[in-house]
């Protein structure tokens, strides 16, 4: 079967500009967004129009002055090959140049005042492509290497962007190979519309993913702000528990081992009231940084609340835990004492608890957290490892019973 | 002069790229719930099943009737059909497929009849009559469920309505035409310009299902990041947002207050009982806040012991009253709760201040009243007036009970 080229080129621009009027409309209504997000929103509202109004003056090649359907359709389709890219650009954050959006477009226009190059239809093609395809590849590299927030749709727009380069290598190699005289003479060919076939599905699928990209980041801004504590980077209550609670509900048919360290700041409170607020979120922040540094990569970090924290290791046992827990406390006082040269000592807390997955995330954090609370009580700087007794009451571990992991005692 | 049949095919490649990135964000994407996800199954089944019989129906005259009309409106009917249960689906109501598979069952039922069979218009009329009533179906949905207020089923409505038209104008013009038989109309005037709608209609619907998809996941994490997730008050944030915006709307120089409650025994508690009596006052608390909320009261969970409420135009002594209300009550429903072992201390800042000063700075004030309160052995509310040269004077207060744990009488 033979499909109309005119048609597939007026399909194009009503998609164009139908994409163009939705990315409009989300421009104008869509609320929570950043500066980027509404720049770029605009910037490819307007390249999709650019390129549906250039379509518009190709496809009525030969009823309309050449002048029209070629210089001045090819400038349009340029500029808005441009925006597009800029568009992306501006979206990822990275220098959009908008500069190279006006030179090509000038270039192109002042060569076709150059009578051989005007009247030459491989020469055009090739300069028009090879730019095509220069930005096409652009958008693809800037999809995959910029996408820092690893955005889905951007990944989506750039597969569906190569798709576009494709058809572009594949409209080029066969006007290169068939010469045809004009520009019209092609448009029977069987080429031609598997080209603006494979177009118009590229082409829809990149007038979706714009609008998608705004409200992905927004979605990811939001997500943070959920799941992260603000202060020290570390995730939540909600974060921590739902992570953890994932490890242990895939895991609960074998019954794996997985430990609980409960952290609390000893005498925070004074912190906070002799040395000011800003002084109690560094110790803060600091602490956060230590937890980082001191578990591996398979750990679940969370602050709980003010000065509790909480870390969840899968796969350990008592000893491993102990050790962690007193890595954690030892890195913490040594790094505090560098911090403040020496003047401020801040110790922690602990409660541990080693179990296994047939018992409930719920109900070992709440034991570990009675392991803190005995600690506390000892004084400062202890640990306290608890065990669940097998009626599933919570007792102190008698081997490991409240040790102290400071040499010195600290005044 | 436009093409039909190569806008037929034109339509199935925009289906195709539609159901190609339902597919992708299907397989990819981190569903909030199963209501989301199957919708994305369905959308992306719905758009290819749909494209294909759309595809089909372009080659009628090459292909056998059998394929172009029978089975390319059966694909059709049935994929428009999973459209309706896919919006079901995404508003968890019961998805109901067997409706999509009843529709093109009784077009396979009504093609068996040859007086049905062989007239254009009746196939048209059935056809279009059933899109219609799918895709109103689906707007209707898309309308009433929409509980959670989001953006894009409003662009859904909007795309789909304009869509329910052309397919409306579709049965219009070939019942007012009577071609002898559909190939016939291929060479008409007015069937192009239909399909292009139904194409333009169709691109802008699949964008706003995509992005619904997307905006389900971003207000779930919209919600968590404004929430309190022990007490469901807003969180710090929220609550600034919040007040900010209510403040703005106040008459320039306007008087406001916030009240900040701070129950800082609640750490003892949590020592001495645990973590989970601890949280159990804490949401005690919290409910006791939302009972004052008003719409010109906003209430918040500033930290982890720390609640605070905004009110709007309000004077010095209602505020006091009011503190000492929400502070008794919590008295006499911790007496209740406990049994008379636990009594929570609650201690209060109150700040008057007026529009032209900033929520923030207010709350830092109200900080320095409740640190007051609580180095008074008296009283446990002390009120501050933030004038206009953004000093913050104490306030002295008549006569008033004076509220301490040990004078609730229950």
């Amino acid at each position: 079967m033979t499909l109309d080229t005119p048609t597939l080129f007026t399909c194009l621009m009503i998609a164009e500009l139908a994409g163009s009027a939705v990315l409009l409309l989300f421009f104008l209504f869509w609320k929570p967004r950043g500066g980027a997000c509404s720049q770029s929103l605009l910037l490819w509202a307007s390249g999709l129009f650019c390129i549906g109004c250039g379509t518009a003056l190709l496809a009525m090649r030969g009823e309309i002055s050449d002048t029209l359907s070629i210089i001045v359709a090819n400038v349009f389709v340029v500029a808005g090959v441009g925006l597009r890219r800029s568009g992306l650009a501006t979206f990822l954050k990275t220098p959009s140049y908008p500069w190279l959006i006006v030179i090509p477009a000038a270039a192109w226009t002042v060569l076709c005042f150059y009578s051989p190059f005007r009247e030459s239809l491989i020469a055009r093609v090739n300069y028009l492509y090879f730019f095509f395809l220069l930005n096409g590849l652009w958008i693809v590299w800037m999809a995959f290497r910029e996408n820092r927030e690893k955005l889905l749709s951007v990944k989506l727009l750039g597969l569906s962007m190569l798709l576009e380069c494709c058809a572009f290598v594949w409209f080029t190699l066969n006007q290169n190979l068939h010469d045809f005289p004009t520009f019209l003479s092609a448009f029977p060919e069987n080429f031609m519309t598997i080209y603006l076939v494979t177009l118009l599905f590229s082409n829809i699928m990149t007038i979706v993913l714009p609008a998608c990209m705004v409200i992905e980041r927004n979605l990811q801004r939001f997500k943070e702000q959920a799941l992260q504590d603000p202060l020290t980077g570390l995730p939540n209550r909600r974060a921590f528990l739902d992570d953890a609670e994932a490890w242990v509900s895939r895991n609960s048919a074998e019954k794996k081992t997985y430990s609980i360290i409960a952290l609390e700041l000893d005498g925070f409170d004074t912190v906070r009231d002799t040395f000011g607020n800003a002084m109690g979120d560094a110790v803060l922040q600091l602490f956060g940084r230590v937890l980082k540094d001191s578990v591996g990569e398979t750990a679940v970090l969370g602050r709980i609340v003010g000065e509790q924290f909480v870390v969840f290791l899968p796969k350990s046992d008592r000893e491993f835990a102990a050790l962690t827990a007193q890595r954690i406390c030892r890195k913490f006082g040594v790094a505090c004492q560098e911090a403040s040269e020496g003047k401020l000592l801040v110790t922690a807390s602990v409660g541990l608890l080693t179990t296994h997955t047939g018992v409930g995330l719920d109900r070992a954090v709440e034991v570990a957290d009675r392991g803190l609370s005995q600690a506390k009580q000892q004084g400062r700087a202890q640990v306290v490892a608890m065990d669940l007794s097998p009626g599933g009451g919570a007792v102190k571990n008698p081997g490991k019973a409240g040790f102290s992991f400071l040499r010195k005692k600290v005044a | 002069m436009l093409d039909a049949k190569t806008l037929f095919a034109c339509l199935m490649v925009a289906e195709l790229a539609g159901g190609a990135i339902l597919a992708f964000l299907f397989l990819f994407w981190k569903h909030p719930n199963a209501g989301t996800r199957w919708s994305t199954g369905l959308w992306s089944m719905a758009y290819i099943i749909g494209g294909t019989g759309t595809f089909l129906l372009g080659l009628r005259g090459t292909l056998p009737d059998e394929v172009t009309l029978v089975l390319a409106n059966f694909l059709i009917l049935f994929g428009t059909g999973l459209r309706r249960s896919a919006i079901a689906s995404f508003f968890d109501a019961p998805r109901r497929i067997w409706i999509a598979v009843a529709v093109g069952g009784l077009w396979l039922l009504l093609c068996l009849v040859p007086q049905f069979r062989n007239s254009l218009i009746a196939r048209v009329n059935f056809n279009e009559a059933m899109m219609v009533l799918l895709v109103a179906w689906t707007i209707w949905l898309s309308i009433r469920l929409n509980g959670e207020k989001l953006y894009t089923p409003v662009i859904y409505t909007i795309s789909s309505a304009f869509e329910c038209c052309a397919y409306a104008g579709m049965a219009l013009y070939f019942s007012v035409s009577s071609y002898p038989d559909y190939l016939t109309s291929f060479r008409s005037f007015g069937l192009p310009y239909l399909l292009l709608a139904v194409l333009v209609s169709m691109v802008l619907s699949m964008i706003s299902v995509v992005a619904m998809i997307i905006e389900r996941s971003l207000l779930k994490y919209q919600q968590q990041a404004l929430e309190d997730a022990l007490t469901g008050l807003p969180n710090r944030r929220a609550f600034l947002q919040q007040s900010e915006t209510m403040k703005g709307k106040l008459a320039n120089g306007a008087q406001f207050a916030v009240i900040v409650f701070d129950l800082e025994e609640v750490k003892s508690i949590k020592q001495t009982f645990g973590r989970a009596m601890g949280d159990a006052i804490l949401k005690l608390f919290g409910s006791v806040c939302r009972e004052a909320a008003t719409p010109n009261r906003i209430p918040g969970r500033l930290s982890d012991e720390e609640y605070a409420l905004f009110c709007c135009g309000a004077e010095a002594e209602e505020m006091e009253t009011l503190a000492n209300r929400l502070m008794r009550r919590f008295s006499v429903s911790c007496h209740e709760a406990a049994g008379g072992k636990l009594k929570p201390e609650v201690s209060t800042g109150i700040v008057l201040a007026n529009s032209e000063h900033t929520v923030e700075r207010v709350l830092e004030i109200a900080d320095r009243a409740v640190r007051h309160a609580k180095n008074d052995a008296n009283t446990k509310v002390k009120i501050f007036r933030l004038d206009e040269n953004d000093r913050a004077q104490p306030t002295e207060i008549r006569g008033y009970a004076r509220l301490t744990p040990g004078h609730v009488s229950v």
